[in-house]
């Protein structure tokens, strides 16, 4: 086996199995100001995820 | 409504959707000390936000004081307030 | 249990002028399988969930 191809770590993270799922705890870290957190819809930075504009020519 | 109520009351909008989320947050996280002494600076602020727009507007409840005539009728509903836009878009 | 406050969550701004559009929300907001009979459902789930944790959950959903 290339073992540049196929790292041998790469399955061994102990915390996670394959063919799992998980909900990983989530931690409060920074938070947002009450203005931007209320515009964004939460204070949480990391469970802020916006929908990206459609763009026709890049079909994403 | 003018544009100091306007202010107050966005304040008092994003204060509250803060409590929202430490609400929540706690409700699964209850020992988290920091959430907690973020949660209760802005129970406090909003406490205080809620009094002052009060005072000079109106109640925001039925339960609230108020001069004469009954001024929980006065003044818009929240469905006739033009918002502004936001800021973080 | 609920006491009206003179006040929204969010600030709903509206633009322009959609008839199609307002079509749209409405169906979405009352319309079968829409977010006020889910809001509902969460509403009568509550008076049951086990788990305190989420009971606030469900309390926002709803």
């Amino acid at each position: 086996m290339d073992k540049k191809m196929y790292p041998e770590n790469e399955y061994k993270c102990p915390e996670y199995e394959l063919a799992h799922a998980y909900v990983p705890y989530q931690k409060m870290c920074k938070v947002y100001e009450p203005g931007e957190g209320l515009c964004k819809g939460t204070i949480f930075p990391e469970l802020y995820k916006p929908y990206k504009v459609y763009d026709k020519k890049k079909k994403c | 409504m003018d544009s100091n109520q306007m202010k107050l009351l966005q304040d008092l909008m994003e204060v509250g959707f803060s409590l929202v989320e430490t609400n929540l947050y706690l409700d699964t996280h209850p020992t988290d000390e920091r959430a907690l002494m973020l949660h209760n600076t802005l129970s406090k602020k909003y406490k205080d936000l809620t009094t002052l727009y009060s005072s000079k507007y109106g109640p925001l409840t039925y339960t609230g004081m108020s001069m004469c005539p009954w001024e929980y009728i006065q003044g818009p509903w929240p469905w006739d307030i033009e918002y502004e836009k936001c800021r973080y878009d | 249990m609920w006491i009206y406050e003179k006040k929204i969550q969010y600030p709903v701004r509206v633009d322009s002028c959609n008839p199609a559009l307002a079509a749209l929300i409405i169906e979405q907001f009352g319309g079968a399988d829409g977010e006020l009979s889910a809001g509902i459902r969460y509403l009568t789930q509550r008076w049951t969930v086990p788990t305190d944790q989420v009971v606030g959950f469900y309390f926002y959903s709803s």
